[in-house]
This record gives structure tokens, sequence and C-alpha cells, in this order.
């Protein structure tokens, strides 16, 4: 029979192609660093760094800002320019670093400068700092000489060097119609290819003005699993995993860190029965924080009170933390009943699939426990279209009463990139409608130095104990996985950027 | 071999010496034996569930994630905990209920439907059959995950649009079997004669079109009954199935990816248990075919070897 | 096959595909809109309608249809919000690669199961068959995603001898193919095996013997013969499904095919994706079943179509 040399040959041919590709990929040469995060990026241009997933690549590594943020207080140092002072209440004044040149080989000057901002806020482009980090300020730019230049803002923007920081500026000649895919910038590593749905790699910079890279060559890859991620560390596929869930981080080659986010229950305080205050009190009170964190949540997760972590300029630390305490959730739900609210309507929780490691086990735990306390609460888990749709404005009038999960994060360093959008009367994911806190958060905008900070404070103070609009949860920490013969410590911003010029083989 | 003299007992004799039959058939496929054992475990756990006999499902976080095996602890946690700490076994109950219940109402409304457009399209054909066919063959074109994640993102994961989704996706199978079923049966001497003699369309389809056609569809639905448990399974791994707080098998399979390395059984044994439920229906279906075919009885009641 | 067949079977295949396509159009809008995933969270309302504005979403509903009936017609997919190049692009290179992982899929699973198959129908009854049958219900029993997840920590995590995921040389390919091999082999060992067994008792077999041939060849050639036809059959139902992805198993391998780039698709609202992906797979799976059909023909005779 023809049949049984052809099943010799097959079964040939499988063991002789698993005895090669057993030689897995061996730990990488010294010359050679491969990096595994969640997705792939969406775009890689330079006018695109407000998307995490985009800024991981790009920042710092293919492309730099003016400036950047210091990791430990979120000052402003320097990066392609030297020094900035404030010339008059709308003006700044920019010096820029000599001998840059882009990856294309042109020069580096205030007029490359002034066409990748005019690019970043153009609106035919859509970007993602136009839309995000710049949204409501309008810049215009002149052109001193080729080391200084001018910007000019429509309205009194006190941090305007920090909102510089978010602009990765790109070759003059990147294309003005379009998103790129080749970005060409003035950082330590160049982009060789990107390979779509598999990888990203970039190669060190012959020309780059700072202190060059110890590790030539650097390749990103992604997948959705955390456990494949850190196996990935494991076999010696990549060298450094990010966002490992906290079951799968329990080695000594585990990172956690802080990394600026902050998870919060979003209380739409305009239908009933959450337009009470006491029900929104007692489902504060209901929630058992110390009971999550080491179980669902990192060990080294903090209990929040303020949507922004401790490394943010406004931040008050003065806040007392919620307790767990459901005798008092259920007896303010009884104070509420015997008013006429109706404590008994149905609330949905809405939570988001993904949003953070173990997010429908908190929420299947947090309903298990506002149940105790009396709460008739019913969960929902959507797909982020859908989640999006319940975050922002509009709403129906006659909506269900619902809270939603949520995340913020703020790697900016300042409370003016959180505050406006979600508590103020006309911010679109905000449910809180009070005159008193527009005008706190309006005048903490313009103001500079301490005035600012504490006006800030009393806007967190005032939401947390007299709005209580939320149910913050913590200040939440990511975990990543780093080989044993990597010397690389990850710091609060390693979210957003995988700082790849200061990492090195031991 | 089924004594012909039967049929001069009176009805209940009849019935036990079927009865009868039937377990000697059973037991001379010793697979279906098997099949059944583990189904009737199955009723049995899903009716003890909807009792409430088997105690609390609390959320406990101390003991989240307890390993397998360990014969010190109750009897509902000798398969593990839950990453929230619910006893394994205990979830794994109560999703047999939703993960079973869901697929027998999809093959039900789907075999029910499925007949009767089928049977129409074939007896009468015309425009009506051609319509019917061409919609069949339309659906058919679409992949079967694609109309699911469609009926899914449009209405809502909710467990009845779970139901019709899956309905109307296998439906066009049944409809072109019992089709060509018909078709063949249609032209058929009995019902001509039935016609001759006055029957009218419905009864004529009542009493000689369905009765042939049934054997076939109620194998194809019992193979299908396992093809729609590893479709729901699929839907709520990609998280449109089956949402949380619900359970099913195929949602603990998708939670438990998460923890691979870490808590391998939250995967392991839901996973374990569609297999062995679908290799169950499969079986019983198998069993089912030979029963219903005279010809191949041999297989199940001779004593040869 | 004659020309005309041919020609018949291409314009009901095309009538076919416009009526998918047009639904598709339709029921993708319908499932909302896609411009908050493509924006920042914090961007402005007026930043949101300029994006819908941009991407014709304000017009109706009839006047975006219009508009994509007429691109379609002159084969312009349009571009993918999210991959920011052509649709077709996208698509023409994740297909081979879906299609690569089926063929070799169902190659091994028809030539293991013809293999497995007629051992166990020779040996009917006996304790191989018994084997076989029980391991054939098993694997066609076995949800995929399950086993690829099984499969990744034993051989992935656990003894480190196969890549977790990804993409690349042979190894990456080693367990999506098993994992779609399980299935098709479990359905197909059946088949064969029930027909076999069928063909091996028949009339003319026992003829052939009490007239004194030879057991062995020439009645085992022809048992086999029989077999085929339904083998073939369910390998091509098999294969048109498989050419609409395995959609979940490329999921758990993140496996670069048409079937994870659909899901994608659906779940981040990339009109242009859904549609090159359902065009392509229905293109496909037209093709697939017309060579079914012809190598049903060169198979047997009698079923030859003219």
């Amino acid at each position: 029979m023809k049949k049984i040399p052809a099943i010799h040959a097959l079964g040939m041919g499988v063991a002789m192609s698993l005895a090669a590709g057993v030689a897995i990929p061996a730990r990488a040469a010294p010359d050679k660093l491969t990096v595994v995060v969640t997705d792939e990026p969406k775009s890689l241009d330079p006018c695109d760094t407000d998307l995490s997933g985009n800024s991981r690549i790009l920042h710092n590594n293919i492309t730099e800002a003016l400036v950047n943020l210091s990791p430990k207080d979120g000052s402003v140092v320097p990066s392609l320019a030297t020094s900035w002072r404030q010339v008059d209440s709308l003006t700044w004044e920019f010096k820029l670093r000599e001998g840059v040149t882009f990856h294309d080989g042109k020069a580096f000057d205030s007029s490359a400068v002034i066409a990748a901002l005019k690019r970043a806020q153009d609106p035919a482009l859509a970007c993602e700092v136009g839309l995000a980090t710049l949204k409501g300020l309008k810049l215009n730019a002149q052109i001193v000489n080729p080391t200084t230049l001018l910007i000019k803002t429509d309205v009194v923007e006190p941090i305007l060097p920090n909102k510089m920081s978010a602009l990765d500026i790109g070759s003059p000649a990147t294309p003005g119609d379009t998103k790129t895919r080749t970005p060409a910038g003035t950082g330590p590593y160049k982009l060789v290819a990107w390979t779509p749905g598999q990888s990203v790699g970039l190669a060190a910079y012959e020309g780059y003005w700072g202190d060059k890279p110890t590790i030539p060559n650097a390749t990103i890859i992604w997948r959705a699993e955390s456990a494949v991620r850190a196996a990935m560390v494991d076999t010696g596929e990549a060298q450094i995993a990010y966002e490992i869930a906290p079951q799968d981080g329990t080695t000594e080659q585990d990172h956690a860190f802080p990394n600026a986010e902050t998870s919060l229950l979003r209380i739409d305080a305009q239908i009933a029965p959450l337009n009470d205050k006491r029900v929104r009190e007692a489902l504060n009170l209901a929630i058992d924080r110390d009971g999550l964190i080491g179980t669902i949540f990192h060990k080294d997760a903090q209990k929040a009170m303020q949507v922004v972590p401790p490394s943010v300029f406004g931040f008050n630390p003065d806040i007392p933390v919620w307790t767990y305490d459901p005798e008092k959730a259920k007896s303010l739900l009884a104070a509420a009943k015997a008013d006429g609210v109706p404590v008994d309507k149905e609330i949905v929780i809405y939570g988001r699939i993904g949003i953070y490691p173990n997010s429908s086990e908190s929420l299947e735990a947090i309903q298990a426990m506002l149940a105790d306390a009396g709460f008739n609460a019913r969960l929902e888990m959507l797909e982020t279209s859908p989640w999006l749709k319940r975050l922002l404005k509009p709403w129906s009038k006659d909506r269900q009463p619902s809270i939603l999960q949520t995340q913020i994060d703020n790697a900016e360093g300042d409370a003016v990139f959180t505050l406006p959008n979600r508590f103020t009367t006309d911010g679109n994911q905000s449910t809180i409608t009070d005159a008193g806190l527009d005008k706190l958060i309006a005048d903490g905008t313009k103001a500079t130095g301490e005035e600012r900070k504490r006006l800030f404070q009393q806007a967190f103070k005032y939401i947390a104990v007299d709005a209580v609009n939320i149910a913050p949860l913590f200040h939440m920490v990511t975990i990543a996985r780093v080989a044993k013969n990597v010397n690389y410590t990850p710091d609060v911003q390693a979210g957003n950027e995988i700082k790849l010029k200061s990492i090195s083989y031991r | 071999m089924t004594d012909t003299s039967s049929e001069f007992l009176p009805t209940s004799e009849r019935r036990s010496r079927r009865i009868l039959w039937l377990l000697r058939a059973l037991a001379g496929d010793p697979m279906a034996v098997a099949a059944t054992i583990w189904l009737l475990i199955v009723v049995l756990a899903i009716f003890t569930d909807s009792l409430s006999l088997l105690g609390g499902n609390r959320i406990s976080l101390k003991t989240r994630n307890l390993p397998p095996f360990d014969f010190g602890q109750s009897w509902t946690l000798w398969l593990g905990a839950d990453a929230l700490g619910r006893p394994l076994l205990v979830r794994l109950i109560q999703a047999a209920s939703t993960t079973i219940g869901i697929a027998v109402v999809t093959v039900l409304t789907s075999l029910i439907g499925g007949t009767l457009l089928g049977v129409i399209a074939g007896y009468f054909g015309g425009v009506v059959g051609n319509v019917i066919m061409r919609t069949c063959d339309i659906i058919l074109g679409f992949p079967t995950l694609l109309v699911a994640l469609f009926g899914l993102y449009l209405f809502g994961p909710s467990v009845s649009n779970l139901v019709i989704v899956l309905a109307v996706t296998r439906m066009p199978a049944y409809i072109r079997v019992a089709r060509a079923e018909t078709l063949e049966v249609r032209e058929r001497l009995f019902v001509d004669a039935a016609r001759v003699f006055g029957g009218g369309p419905k009864w004529i389809l009542r009493t000689h079109i369905l009765p042939s056609v049934a054997p076939t569809m109620l194998t194809l639905a019992s193979v299908n009954l396992a093809m729609v448990m590893l479709f729901e399974s699929g839907l709520s791994y990609l998280g449109l199935g089956i949402q949380p707080p619900s359970v099913s098998w195929g949602l603990m399979v998708a939670q438990g990816q998460g923890y691979l390395s870490s808590a391998w059984w939250l995967g392991f044994f839901p996973g374990l248990a569609v297999m062995l439920t679908t290799m169950s229906f499969n079986l019983l279906a198998n069993w089912f075919r030979i029963v219903t075919d005279p010809s191949q009885h041999w297989r199940l009641v001779s004593r040869r070897r | 096959m004659s020309f005309t067949y041919f020609l018949k079977r291409a314009a009901f295949a095309a009538l076919a595909l416009a009526a998918l396509m047009i639904s598709a159009f339709f029921l993708v809008r319908l499932t909302g809109d896609p411009v908050n995933l493509y924006l920042p969270v914090d961007a402005s309302e007026a930043a949101r309608e300029a994006m819908r504005v941009r991407l014709g979403l304000d017009h109706s509903l009839l006047a975006q249809f219009s508009d994509w009936a007429w691109d379609i017609l002159s084969l312009d997919f349009g571009v993918s919000l999210w991959h920011n190049r052509p649709a077709m692009d996208v698509v023409l290179e994740a297909l081979p690669n879906t299609l690569a992982l089926g063929a070799i899929a169902l190659a091994l699973a028809f030539t293991a199961a013809i293999v497995m198959g007629s051992i166990a129908a020779v040996n009917a009854g006996g304790w191989i068959d018994r084997g076989v049958n029980v391991l054939s219900q098993a694997a066609a029993s076995v949800p995929d995603f399950w086993l690829g997840l099984m499969g990744v920590l034993l051989f992935a995590v656990t003894f480190s001898i196969l890549p977790t995921s990804g993409f690349g040389g042979p190894i990456y390919w080693v367990l999506p193919v098993a994992c779609l091999f399980a299935r098709p082999f479990g359905t197909l060992v059946q088949i064969v095996r029930g027909s076999m067994i069928e063909a091996l008792n028949a009339t003319f077999v026992r003829t052939a013997r009490a007239k004194g041939a030879r057991d062995g060849r020439v009645t085992f050639v022809h048992a086999l013969r029989n077999a085929l036809l339904p083998a073939v059959t369910v390998t091509g139902d098999l294969a048109a499904q498989f050419a609409g992805g395995g959609g979940v198993v490329e999921v758990v391998f993140g496996f670069p095919g048409i079937g994870k780039l659909l899901i994608d698709g659906i779940l981040k609202r990339d009109f242009a994706i859904v549609q090159a992906s359902i065009f392509a797979v229905a293109v496909v799976i037209f093709v697939i079943n017309i060579l079914v059909d012809m190598l049903y023909g060169s198979i047997d005779p009698r079923v030859r179509v003219e």
C-alpha cells in the first residue's frame, strides 16, 4: 500500500522540524533586546504619543520632545530644549539644543519645531496630542533664530512647559496629510521595520546627540495574555514583559511599581436613588477595600481617596480614607428609605472587560459586598465600545441608575489634566453639576505655584467628602518581569515609556 | 431480534418489551453506556443544584485559587476553588445548567424551525421553497462566528439573544436535510396513494412526511447538540457569550486563561466537562443512529462478538 | 466540468456574495459608532463631529450605502481605521496564513484519519477498533481553544519545548496546527471507519470472497474507495469552515490570520476590515466548493456533474 511509506515520510518530517525548532531562541545575544507589551501600537506617528501604546515605543526612543518630566516629582527637565522662560502671561521662550539631527538627516531647529506643532494641531489629521493634551489651547509659534523660538498661547497657560513634554518632534519631512508609519525623530534609536501584526524593530542611531545606548538592537512584540508574556521571559523569548497580572507576578524577577493609574467606580449622581448623598456614602462604606488588596488587587496597591496618585501636583494627602462599615451603610440606606428614596431600585454596575487585571473578578466581589449591605446591584460587563458609550456624554434622560468601572491615569503630573473633563458641569464624562466646584477648578487652572496647589487640593477634598460622586478604589500598581541578566528598574513612567537607552545587560 | 409477534400483545406489554429491547441495545454498546452514566450524573447534579441542596456559593477571598485534591477540605472543595474562592465543583454544576440548557433550547428551536421550514420547502417547492433555500445559502455563506458576533453586538449578549443567534446559524443545516428527505419521501408510492384517497397537504405532512423525516432530523439534532455546546463555549471564551456573573463552562475556561500557570485547575476542569459532555452526546447520537436503522441492529443485539 | 456549468455556479456565487456584502454593510454599521474608539476620551465633541464628517458617517445611511456600493464595485474596500492602510492589503497579508494553517491541519487530519480508520475497520470489534473509536470521539469533542491553552501550559510553560505564541518558523505552527487538527481528525476517523465497515460487509465483497478472491488488497481498496467520498465531502465542509478562520484558535496563539483579523475588526468597529475580510473569505469558500466538486467527480464517475 502506498500509504505506509507516506506515513513514514510524514513522521520523519514532523520529527525533524520539531528537532530543528527545539533550538528555541536561546537567551538573546547581548546586542539584542526583546520587549513584550500588551498590544500593537495603533500608529507610530509622532503626533499620536498621547496614547500609551504609541508612546511606549516612540517617546524618547525614536522621537523626543522639547522637555521631559522627571519621574521623581513631575518637574520639567530639559530634553531638546535647554532652557525656557515665560516672557509674558501669554508668551514663552524656548532655547533649543544645538547639533541635533533627525534620522533622515534633516537638521533640528526652530522651523522643525514649528512644523511639528502645526501638524499636531491640524484638525484634519486628528492627532492624539492635539485632541487631548493640547485641547482648547491655540498655540502660535514664532522663530527668533534657529535655536530660539517663542510660543504664544491664546489663554493663560501656566504649565505650558509641562504640556510641551507631550509633543514629540518628528522630522519636518513627515507628510502633512496622512499619519506616517515610518517616523523619523531625533532619538537614540531609529525605526528599522514595523511588521504589522508581529513586531517593531529598532536599531541604535549613530548620530544621536546624547549618550549612545548600550544595546544596539531592540524588538518590541505584543501578546494579549499576561501568563503568556510572563512565560516568554522565562523561556528567553523576551527579556522584559509589561503588565503582568498579580497572580503571575510572584517571582523575584517581577517588579511592582505604581503606574499613575487610579481605579474607581464613577457614580451616576444624577439619577435616583444615587442622587441622595447618603446612598452614595453607603456605597463607599460597603466596599471592603482592605479585603481586596493582596487578593484581587496587588498587595502594593494604595487605597485611594482621589483620582490622582501622590506624584501629581495638587494631590491632597489629608483626606481621611473610607472605612469598611457595612452596618453604617445599612443604616444610611434605611434612613434614606424612610425619606422615600427608592433604595431598592436596581443599580447596574458597568464593567469594562480587561480594563485592568482581574477587572471582572473585582466587580463580582464588589457586587457581592454591595448586595450584603442591602443594595440591589446587577453586574454587566461590556466591551470597550459600549462601555465608551456609557462613559461619555450624551446620556439618555431615563437611564438606569448605574456605577461605572473606570480608571484614570495622570502621568503628566498636574491635576489640570484630570479635573475638568470629569468633574465640571460641562465635562464630557462628568456626572456632577456643581457651580462651586466649577469655579474652584477654573480658578485652579489659571493659578500658579502654591495657590494652584491649594485650589486643586480643595477641589479633591470637596469631591471626596462633599460631592461623593465617585467610589475611589486604589492607586494601582503594575508589574513588569525582567530577565535576570538585564539591568532595568521600571519607574512610575514605565507604563508610557520604555526607556530603552537606560537598559543594559549585566 | 425484535419479536414481530409482539404486535398482538396488549399495549403495556408491548411498551415494556420495547423498553427491555432498548436496554439490551444500549448494553450492546459500552461507550453509549458510559455516555449515559455521565449524562445521568450531570442531570442529577443540575437537579440537586436547582433544589439549592449544594449550599454556599459565597465569595470568599481567603480561599481564592485553592488547589484541588486536598481531601482534608469539605467535599465541595475537592476540585479546588476559583479566583473568588467559590468551590469549583459547585461552580461547575451551576455552569452545567446554563451550558446544557442553552444547548438544548437552541437545538430544539433549530430542530423544530428547521424541520418545518425544510418540509415546507420540500413539499410545496415553488417561490416559497426557493426563498427559503436562498436565505439558507446566504446564512451559510457567513462564517458562523461572524453572525454570532454581529447578533450579540447588535442586541446585547443576553442568554436569549445567544440562543436565537445560535439557533439561526444552525438552522440552514436542518432545513437542507429536511428538504432533501421530504423530496425523497414525496415521490414515494404511499404518499401518492394518500393523495388519491383525498388527503389534504396538512394531513399528508403530519401523518406521512414528518414521521419519515423525523429519525434523520433527530440524529442531526443529537450531533448538533455537541456542536452548539462547543460553539457557546467558544463565544463565551471570546467574551460574547455568557457574561459574568452568570457562568457557563466556556466562560470558566476563559476566566481560567489568566491563571494558566498559577492555578491550572480553573481552566482545566471546565474544559474537561465540556469535552466529556460533548463526547457523551456524540456517542449517544451514534447509538441512536444505529437504533433507528433496523439493518444495523446486529451491532447491538447480536450474540456474536 | 463544462465551462457553462462553471459560469452558472460563478454567477450564482456572485449573487450570493452581493447579498452577503449588503447584509454585512448594514449589520456592521448598526453595531455602533466607531468614532469613540479612535479618539482619546478627552477629545471634545467638536473633534468627534469632525471625525464623523471625515469618515462620512454624518450622511444618511442610504447615502453612505450608495457611496460604499460604488467603491466596492471598483474593488475599493476603503482604508482600515485601525491599521491606517488599505483594508484589502491587510486582509491579503492575513489570508495566506489562515489558509496555510487550515490546509496543513486538514491534510494531516485527512491522512491520519484514512490510516486510523482503515486499521480500525479491518480490526472491527477488536481492541484496536475500540481504542480508535474512543480516541476519535474524544478528539471530535474537544473544545479547540481549551486544547490550545492546555497545550501552551504543557509544552510551552511547563516543558519549554515549544514557544508560547507568535509567528515565525515551523515551530510556531506546531501548537496551532495540533489544535485545529483534533476535531477534523476525530470526525473523519468516524466517517472512514463507519463506511469502511459497511463496505467490507457489503454484498459485492462477500461475493468476491465466495468466488475465491483473496482477502486483503482488492477488498481493502474497494472499501477505501467507498469511504473516500463522504470523507472528501466532510473535508470540503471543514475546509470552508476553516477558511472563515479558526478564529478562536488564532486568538489564543496570537496567530496573524484572518479569523483574528475579523474578530478584532468587529470588536474595534473597523468597517473596512470586516467587509474586506468577508469578501475574501466568501471568495475562498466558493473556490473550495468548486474544487471539492471536481474532486468528487474524479473519485466517483457516477457523480460527475455536467
